[in-house]
């Protein structure tokens, strides 16, 4: 490092003061709710080779100090100052750093005098990019084409000069011009004052001690990584868990991750995870050390070392090996608008990998202590469509984002009602929802699940109850996970509880209809939305009696509950010491070890049905079809196996070469007859 | 002819704070006395017959009498107010758990959720449903109320709040609860949302309405003797409080709505910034508020900027109030070395105890003070006007720690304390300004607090600020304050109506009438406090959008027209306007929606009278006492000495040169030069 270690922290201060001020103007100046409420916007500043070097803490999305732009600032090699780069197609130029065609991206150079010195990134989520739904985002959409406007890297400003006809081409393809407009103008002016800012910080301290300064902190950044990098224990470790797609009939899509520790450097490699399929919830990642896939581990860093800085160095000790045509790095065409909940299972999946490194069975690492069980997992978006009367045009509006509780953590209970991935969302108020719209709310509080049990247990899920008054309303929803398998547990500590879907709960029509996609409702019909529970975190036997008495006091746990959960007996409001120990030694005679992962039983019995051993050779098997098929033999595949007289475990590589052979042949005997 | 004064008692953690002001001159005189925490009030009225001892003032010569308390704060934070239960509408137990969801440090996995006021086993759902337009869906069920009162007040609850959805709209079932649990539990604290704060947002509100109900019988209990003993001996004086929101209120008042006294500290500091910045002919300031333990700032753009997202404890609470934000940890911060060898100030502070290394009560690590003792900016025998002896030795040991991890000299050592936290309050308070649409080049700074004189400067400096006011007394800028607040309250009703064409004659009517109702609610709390006012205002304003955003501008309203068209023409015009000066865009082809209306009533109290300091302007430099060596950028300067009190009107400073006051040390760089105003004020000014 070139410069002084007290420069280093006043250039560093400067520059998180600069790219949150951006964020602040955005705040300030744009438009659209998701927005100006849900934050859905990004900002940074970018060295020439496209890595982040400054990246605001306090505003704005949490996750993409870590997006790759090494490609869209390189796709332009005649730059000159005044110029700025739009793009949104995560196929063409962008090298990763777009994932769906909502979020439109801003970069402009900056130049001094006439040499190029960094790049000024932002970005919003736009509201409406056109396509089929209003949102731009469908999750049944099979191709990008679905999926609204695709802009390539482009000029929007040529040397000052804003090029009209993009934007044209912009606002046309879009619900709601107007609001696209003035977010984008958000955009612009916060990177006007930010040039303004790093001009002053250049005149005030240097250019090349600025210049050199960037470089700095992204080795300083990942110094401060690596020291934590170095005191994980070395070796392999493995982990995989499922993406239910929201096509019915479809085995839910595995991804596998399996991460290699080796002093300071961090190998993660997705060999084994299912191939893209045909539906938005494909990842466009590049293979590359990519926000989606190393986005989380900042929590973990920051968790050991609140100070270190936010920049991409601290994602530098990474190297990511994600096959090809698969939906951790999916290829064109693939449609790709819900990719946050492919984000969130590679998120747990990451964490679950570095909880087997950090928390080993005995003994405690220098990293232990921080990763949590298994959240909800789901981040639902769930919309309303109904006639707006007085206006007689239809009328779209999201009830409420949803998210389950979190998972439990190693040295304390899970959140209830809150989970990290969704941690930077705000809820809207019920008072604003019905007055938006005439439905009513009529309960939207934790969920009545008993909450998984560990000596740390895990955060409640959400129970939302509402009901609709309108002729041919249409619910619609995004994001919705776990209603197939349980968010896991953590060394002995229970799975977390599926989410479920009822219609008309408590009448005798009620009816569990699962996953929404789109759900037609009748004036009157009532729909309860509860989502999952987080899992709990070690063995539930050593769970303090007084946290058991205080959760049976505030009406979670019964004392039936606490008694068979956690062998603790409540009696008249208070723990019965010797009745409590009797329990616990008996509950704990003969127990075998804990696992270091409990799924629950919906997932063992699909595996079962489906080995993880077999799961793995067809995988394999699968990468001589054409990507855009494989999803298909997949699932056929499955049904043959799940179907077979055969024990799934004593399915061999051949019988499965024999399936893949008959259902080519079955393919071939229609298309060539 | 008798004397009147003026009384403000600001009563701290350690110690209360009085000072009296002639009325007939404007000087402040101030007295203090150490804090009682057990029975806070006791120190007051020791400290009201110390001042009329100390200075021989009468008790009938006490004219007006204003009283600031960290209570009501101080209970939100510790937790340590009445025992609170909550009644909230069925379907929504977890309304105070689940809040407004954003978890405060989103990328922490060990993050906790602020735990609610009341326990869930407290908190009672009651069924009972009012609609979004007011009408009642399902009737109050009255038998369950009675049996959740006496649950509650059996299992020793002292306070309890109420909060059903809608009930800003229609308060009806809200008010009849109340009566109810009066009845079954008639010693029980009981506050209502519609009546505490009826806005739209039912989190929001029921946390205002369960604060005010957690801190209400501690404060209601503390005026009551309060008024009990200040009337023993003898003065008679009305007894103010001051408000969040800037303004004063009666203790009367206070005992019902303590939940508006809760940043009143530092609005009273603001409102005293304001006061000192038009003596000195500027109405765009930055208040800039640096102590021991916090650094806090906040915007006077001609008016006060008011915000109604206020940080207090662990929650946000709505009700509007003087817009103060923290942007660092003040004069305690401490200087640390990271593992990779980078210097690091705060979060951290040493706060009042042990505080700094050079205090000598055990601090070892250094603090930005400690930087300022050993650059020679604090002179360690004339700190606080010599009523704090500092260790010197000490401060230069705990900068040595550092200097020898960064492999710098002492000096530079303690340079680069100053310089990295100047650069931590440009990283917050850049942002800041931008949030707030502040271009700050077009602001002065107004330094107060301990230590705001000493670093003001700097960060003047480093963020690109051109102007600075040092006030005479920069540490009882707040007791200023609240001597020449006015008596003010706030008033909202949550209304939701779109103006759209077809109706927007019937919709003006509404308004129209709205605006009377809320006006004559207004005018009636001013009638109530019967305060002599020299003159009263109501000012309106509206929260409005275009139909179909997701989010509201504060408009400010023209007086109200007998007209209810012309009003309503207005306030469209208005919006319009004020949209345009935010957006750039003002006529977008959407109807316009109003989401809330407000009123404040102001009712002006005399202001005592200024006074210059001297008779007559003296021109040129000032004469120091002497001279000392302080070292800052990058060298030594033989820098000029100055006692505040020798310096009169017209009379200039040339930087480098320190300035010793008993409150603070004024520390200007080279470079800059201050003069002294005709009131006493340093001001200074950096080339662009």
């Amino acid at each position: 490092m070139k410069s002084d270690k007290v420069f280093l922290e006043i250039l560093y201060n400067r520059l998180s003061g600069i790219v949150s001020e951006m964020g602040r103007i955005i705040h300030r100046t744009s438009f659209t709710p998701f927005v100006k409420e849900a934050w859905d916007f990004g900002m940074g500043l970018v060295t020439p080779a496209g890595e982040i070097f400054a990246y605001p803490r306090d505003v704005g999305v949490a996750f993409m100090v870590g997006a790759p732009m090494d490609e869209p600032v390189r796709y332009f090699n005649d730059l000159v100052p005044g110029d700025a780069i739009v793009l949104s197609d995560p196929y063409v130029g962008s090298g990763g750093l777009a994932t769906h065609l909502p979020d439109i991206h801003l970069l402009r150079p900056f130049f001094v005098k006439d040499e190029l010195v960094c790049f000024i990134w932002n970005f919003i989520h736009s509201s409406d990019v056109g396509g089929l739904v209003p949102g731009s985002i469908a999750p049944a959409a099979f191709d990008i084409y679905q999926e609204g406007l695709r802009l390539p890297p482009l000029k929007l400003f040529k040397a000052g000069q804003l090029n009209q006809d993009i934007v044209d081409i912009l606002l046309l393809n879009s619900r709601i011009p107007e609001l696209n407009w003035g977010d984008l103008k958000a955009l612009f002016a916060a990177q006007q004052t930010a040039e303004q800012r790093l001009n002053e910080t250049i005149a005030r301290y240097g250019l090349d001690r600025v210049r050199a300064g960037m470089t700095d902190l992204l080795d300083y950044a990942e110094d401060r990584a690596r020291q934590i990098v170095r005191k994980i224990p070395d070796g392999t470790y493995t982990f995989s868990d499922y993406i239910e797609l929201d096509v019915i009939n479809e085995p839910p899509a595995r991804i596998k991750l399996t991460m290699t520790v080796r002093d300071t450097d961090l190998i993660l490699d997705f060999t084994g995870t299912d191939p893209q399929v045909r539906a938005a919830l494909n990842l466009v990642s590049r293979s590359k050390n990519h926000h989606f896939i190393t986005g989380g581990i900042v929590n973990f860093f920051l968790g050991l070392d609140r100070h270190i800085p936010l920049n991409k160095g601290i994602l530098r000790p990474f190297t990511v090996r994600a096959p090809e045509g698969t939906i951790v790095n999916a290829l064109p065409p693939a449609a790709v608008g819900v990719r946050f909940a492919t984000g969130v299972r590679i998120l747990e999946s990451l964490m679950a990998v570095l909880s087997l490194a950090c928390d080993p069975p005995t003994g405690a690492t220098p990293v232990s202590g921080v990763i949590p069980a298994a959240g909800s997992g789901l981040l639902g978006v769930t919309l309303l469509s109904m006639l707006d009367e007085r206006r007689g045009k239809q009328k779209v509006n999201v009830v409420q984002p949803l998210w389950g509780g979190s998972g439990a953590r190693p040295v304390k209970d899970g959140l209830d009602g809150a989970d990290f991935p969704a941690g930077y969302l705000r809820n809207i108020p019920i008072e604003s929802i019905e007055t938006e719209m005439p439905i009513l709310v009529h309960r939207y509080q934790l969920s009545a699940d008993a909450p998984p049990a560990g000596k740390w247990r895990g955060g409640l899920g959400i129970d939302m109850k509402l009901q609709v008054f309108t002729p041919n309303t249409v619910m619609t929803s995004r994001g919705m996970e776990r209603f197939m398998f349980r968010p896991w547990g953590r060394r002995g500590g229970s799975p977390g509880t599926l989410s479920r879907t009822i219609l008309n709960p408590d009448t005798p029509r009620e009816e569990n209809i699962g996953k929404i996609n789109v759900l037609q409702l009748e004036p009157g019909d009532t729909v309860q939305i509860v989502t999952s529970c987080g899992g709990g975190y070690g063995d539930p036997l050593q769970r303090d009696p007084a946290l058991v008495l205080r959760d049976v006091r505030d009406g979670y746990v019964s004392a039936a509950e606490a008694r068979d959960a956690y062998g603790v007996v409540v009696a008249d409001g208070a723990v019965d010491a010797d009745g409590t120990a009797a329990r616990r030694a008996a509950a704990a005679k003969n127990r075998p070890s804990p696992p270091a992962f409990s799924f629950g039983p919906e997932r063992e019995a699909y595996e079962a049905a489906f080995p993880e051993a077999l799961q793995d050779t067809l995988c394999g098997l699968l990468l001589r079809f054409p990507v855009a098929q494989r999803q298909y033999f997949r699932k056929r595949v499955w049904q043959k196996v799940t179907a077979s007289q055969k024990p799934a475990a004593h399915w061999t590589e051949k019988d499965l070469e024999t399936a893949l052979t008959e259902i080519r042949s079955e393919m071939q005997s229609v298309v060539f007859r | 002819m008798k004397a009147r004064y003026r009384l403000g008692v600001d009563v701290g953690g350690t110690f209360t704070d009085l000072t009296i002001m002639d009325e007939a001159s404007g000087r402040l005189k101030v007295f203090k006395v150490p804090s009682t925490p057990a029975r806070p009030q006791r120190a007051v009225i020791d400290g009201v017959t110390g001042v009329m001892n100390e200075f021989g003032i009468a008790a009938d010569e006490i004219a007006y009498f204003v009283h600031g308390t960290t209570i009501a704060v101080n209970t939100v934070i510790e937790r340590s107010g009445a025992r609170t239960g909550l009644l909230v509408t069925e379907g929504f137990r977890d309304l105070m758990t689940l809040g407004r969801s954003r978890l405060a440090d989103i990328y922490s996995f060990l993050v906790d959720r602020p735990e609610p006021l009341v326990p869930r086993r407290l908190v009672r759902t009651i069924d009972e449903r009012i609609l979004a337009n007011g009408q009642i869906y399902h009737k109050l069920d009255e038998a369950q109320v009675e049996r959740a009162a006496g649950e509650l007040a059996a299992a020793g609850v002292e306070a309890l709040a109420v909060c059903f959805l809608h009930a800003y709209r229609n308060p009806a079932h809200e008010q009849r609860a109340r009566e109810i649990a009066r009845t079954v539990a008639p010693g029980l604290y009981v506050t209502i949302s519609s009546e505490v704060w009826p806005q739209m947002r039912e989190y929001e509100r029921a946390l205002v309405t369960l604060i005010n109900a957690h801190v209400g019988p501690r404060m209601d209990a503390y005026f009551e003797t309060l008024l009990a003993e200040t009337g023993k001996v003898g003065v008679s004086a009305n007894v103010f409080s001051t408000k969040s929101n800037g303004g004063v209120m009666t203790a009367r008042s206070a005992r019902r709505v303590p939940v508006q006294t809760l940043v009143s500290g530092p609005a009273s500091g603001v409102i005293g910034a304001q006061y000192i910045g038009r003596l000195a002919g500027m109405d765009r300031l930055i208040g800039f508020d640096m102590g021991g333990t916090s650094t806090d700032v906040a915007v006077i753009d001609r008016e006060i900027l008011y915000s109604t997202e206020n940080t207090v404890g662990d929650f946000q609470v709505v009700m509007p109030a003087v817009d103060v934000s923290s942007i660092g940890a003040g004069g305690g911060s401490i200087a640390w070395v990271d593992p990779s060898g980078v210097l690091k100030v705060g979060p951290k502070s040493a706060g009042a105890s042990p505080g700094p290394a050079c205090y000598g009560l055990g601090g070892e690590q250094p603090t930005i003070t400690d930087a300022y003792v050993v650059l020679g900016i604090i002179d360690p025998d004339r700190f606080l006007g010599g009523r704090m002896r500092l260790s010197a030795g000490r401060a230069e040991q705990a900068v040595d720690g550092i200097a020898k991890v960064l492999e710098l000299g002492r000096a530079e050592a303690a340079e680069a304390i100053l310089q990295v936290a100047t650069s931590n309050m440009y990283s917050t308070l850049v942002p800041l300004m931008a949030q707030k649409g502040v271009d700050i080049s077009e602001f002065a700074l107004l330094t107060y607090g301990g230590a705001g004189p000493t670093h003001g400067f700097l960060l003047a400096r480093e963020v690109g600020i051109l102007r600075i006011i040092v006030p005479p007394h920069p540490g009882a800028l707040c007791a200023l304050g609240c001597l020449v607040a006015d008596v003010k309250s706030d008033f909202i009703r949550t209304v939701n109506v779109e103006i759209d064409e077809a109706h927007a004659g019937e919709i003006f009517g509404r308004l129209h009438e709205a605006y009377a109702d809320i006006e004559r609610e207004a005018r009636a709390w001013l009638s109530e406090e019967r305060v002599e006012v020299k003159e009263s205002r109501v000012v309106l304003s509206a929260d409005m959008r275009y139909a179909g955003q997701a989010f509201e501008i504060d408009v400010l309203l023209p007086g109200r027209d007998p007209s209810p068209k012309v009003f309503g023409e207005a306030m469209l015009a208005a919006f319009r306007d004020r949209y345009r000066a935010l957006y750039g865009v003002g006529d977008l082809a959407a109807s316009v929606e109003v989401v809330n209306i407000r009123a404040s009533v102001v009712g002006v109290t005399g202001k005592p009278a200024v006074s210059k300091v001297a008779d007559a302007e003296v021109r040129g430099d000032a004469v120091p006492r002497g001279t000392r060596d302080v070292h800052i950028d990058g060298k030594v300067w033989k820098t000029a000495v100055y006692v505040r009190d020798d310096l009169r009107w017209g009379q200039r400073c040339q930087g480098p040169a320190v300035i010793y006051q008993y409150d603070s040390t004024v520390f200007i760089p080279p470079g800059i030069s201050v003069r002294v105003d005709a009131y006493g004020n340093l001001l200074g000014e950096l080339e662009s």
